[in-house]
């Protein structure tokens, strides 16, 4: 594994929201900011080419929902909202790359010290 | 284009909010989707999904309190420069192999173009025409064509070239069917969204008055919680109020009972003097044996005080005369707590304060130290050393450093103020500090008589004369012994 091959962050967290069940884009953004409590965001410049990308590859599959208000008309159109989910093959995708990231985390902690702190005073002493 | 964002916090207000915000949004999402080169089904498919986005973005700001214009502009924001998204839609969609073999095709193509015109050309020239001048033309021909098969190819490729030309001009026509469909179908969109955006502002002017409505509820319904409470405790204090009301007999009227011990009985009566808001914050009796003891408590500062059995008065259980008293109330603890009980003239034991004390009995005194002055007048004339700024000055310093020092204005004290006028020493002080004055000062005029100053052997008698012209008094010569000399002289000495 080289440097360069370390999983994609935005794929992972993408494919690993969506294997929880369906959801669409602003769905998306919304729950990744809240679970790294804002350190993360999937930005809609990123988040929906990078959903295209995935759609293409035959990762995940999008369906289109019509919202309609309740008091709507039946024959007047609603909204349209594009919900994603997982296809089998994204599923194995996200397996491969829970995987590497698994590996390349216990590449790099092999390299951190176990106390910083006592690390640097032992360097400079 | 489509304008789908219909978001108002006040629907009355809407018409005047929302062009600005249709037109920022719609202008940005016409922006991607103009430089997308995808089929328009799925261009739509990227402005709709982008559209949603920035509605519930916009939506979400406005319930966090921004205004919907703030709303909008951060929602816009957010999704970036119209031409970074749009680039990289284009890459999510085409990937890099299909990329390459489309700009591969298109420099083929233009590559053919080239040839298929360069042949034509060619093939015009090389055909004779009615006003032409074959004859020309026909050796270059001839000529250029000397290969048969290299003729052949071109007029092969010539008629692909036309070919091509058929499939553009099918293509081109294709399009602008394409193109009415859009525009029939964009119509179509747009009517729908305007209805769409009434229902959607109906919508959220319900969900605000919804949530007013719960935040309402909410409230009346902790106020009647907390109201129910306070009715529970007040019933339950006023149970135990006729519970304890029923259950304790009546008491009799109270009557003052002194104390078996008298010291503790005089504090006692101080404490209750303490409490009076009277003037002269109380003239108490006291309940004892003392009684003829007035105590009187000068100002409110005595409520600082507190009388406990740690400095409680020591009292004998006899008749005390006031003096004694005073000296009682002196002796355990007053002193260290800045008091001082006074006898007064009228019968009365005064306490207070020292500062309040001394505060009160300040005066101007002045000092006539002219014999200490010609004294020295006379040491100094007969050659004898005299301290360095004279003794009056001595004098002052002795007293501002020994006598109450934080008592004078030269040490930042407040009370006491001394300074030299001539020969006097003007001072203004408290009554004690004046009793020490007088004293320092009688200590120097008797040691001033006993001065006693050495005689050396080898200095001459000598008579000396006034110097100042006013002063005609004949100074003894003196005689110098052979006595150690003062601390003054050996300063001198050393000079």
């Amino acid at each position: 594994m080289t440097f360069f091959d370390a999983p994609e962050p935005g794929e992972l967290v993408v494919l690993s929201l969506l294997a929880e069940g369906r959801k669409y884009g602003y769905m998306l953004s919304k729950e990744a900011a809240a679970r790294s409590e804002g350190r993360l965001r999937l930005t809609p410049g990123a988040l929906y080419p990078l959903l295209k990308q995935l759609e293409r590859q035959g990762l995940i599959a999008s369906t289109v929902e019509e919202i309609k208000a309740e008091d709507a008309e039946p024959d007047a159109s609603g909204r349209k909202r594009k919900w994603y989910r997982l296809t089998p093959k994204g599923k194995r995708r996200l397996e491969q790359r829970v995987q590497a990231h698994r590996t390349w985390r216990g590449i790099l902690d092999a390299f951190l010290p176990e106390d910083p702190l006592d690390s640097t005073h032992r360097s400079r002493g | 284009m489509t304008a789908p964002l219909r978001i108002h916090s006040d629907p009355a207000h809407a018409p005047a909010h929302t062009p600005n915000r249709r037109d920022a949004a719609s202008a940005w999402l016409d922006r991607v989707t103009a430089m997308l080169r995808v089929p328009a089904s799925e261009r739509e498919a990227i402005r709709a999904e982008l559209n949603e986005h920035l509605r519930e973005r916009i939506r979400d700001l406005m319930l966090a309190g921004a205004t919907e214009h703030a709303a909008t502009s951060q929602a816009i924001s957010e999704l970036g420069d119209a031409a970074v998204l749009a680039r990289r839609y284009q890459e999510a969609i085409e990937p890099s192999s299909r990329r390459s073999l489309m700009h591969v095709g298109i420099a083929t193509a233009a590559t053919a173009a080239l040839v298929f015109s360069g042949a034509a050309l060619f093939q015009s020239n090389a055909t004779p025409t009615p006003g032409g001048t074959p004859a020309a033309t026909a050796p270059v021909a001839v000529g250029s064509l000397a290969d048969a098969e290299t003729a052949a190819r071109m007029v092969e490729m010539s008629r692909a070239m036309a070919q091509s030309r058929d499939i553009i001009a099918q293509q081109e026509r294709d399009l602008a069917r394409a193109r009415g469909e859009i525009e029939s179908m964009q119509l179509r969109v747009r009517s729908a969204e305007e209805r769409a955006a009434a229902l959607e502002a109906d919508m959220f002017q319900a969900h605000r008055t919804s949530q007013i409505a719960r935040e309402d509820a909410a409230r009346a319904a902790d106020d009647l919680r907390k109201a129910a409470r306070e009715r529970d405790a007040a019933m339950s204090r006023l149970r135990a109020l006729e519970a304890t009301a029923a259950a304790t007999p009546p008491t009799p009227p109270a009557t003052y009972q002194p104390d078996p011990n008298p010291a503790r009985e005089v504090l006692n009566t101080l404490k209750i003097a303490d409490g009076d808001d009277s003037e002269t914050l109380g003239m108490v009796m006291a309940q004892t044996a003392i009684r003829e003891a007035k105590v009187y408590l000068r100002n409110e500062r005595l409520a600082e005080i507190k009388l406990d059995g740690s400095n409680a008065l020591r009292l004998p259980n006899r008749q005390l005369t006031l003096g004694e008293l005073v000296d009682l109330i002196n002796a355990t603890g007053s002193s260290p707590m800045g008091l001082e009980a006074r006898q007064m003239p009228d019968g009365r034991i005064a306490i207070d304060m020292i500062d309040s004390w001394d505060r009160a009995s300040r005066a101007l005194v002045i000092y006539d130290l002219s014999d200490l002055a010609q004294r020295e007048r006379a040491r100094a004339l007969s050659g004898l050393s005299v301290s360095r700024g004279g003794t009056i000055l001595g004098i002052m310093q002795v007293i501002t450093k020994t006598v109450t020092p934080d008592l004078w204005q030269d040490n930042d004290g407040e009370l006491g103020a001394i300074s030299v006028l001539d020969s006097s020493l003007v001072v203004t002080a408290p009554e004690r500090s004046h009793h020490q004055i007088r004293w320092i000062i009688e200590q120097v005029r008797s040691s001033s008589s006993r001065v006693e100053v050495p005689i050396l052997s080898d200095l001459p008698l000598v008579d000396v004369t006034p110097v100042e012209a006013g002063d005609r008094r004949e100074v003894p010569p003196l005689r110098m012994r052979g006595n150690p000399a003062p601390i003054e002289s050996k300063g001198e000495a050393g000079k």
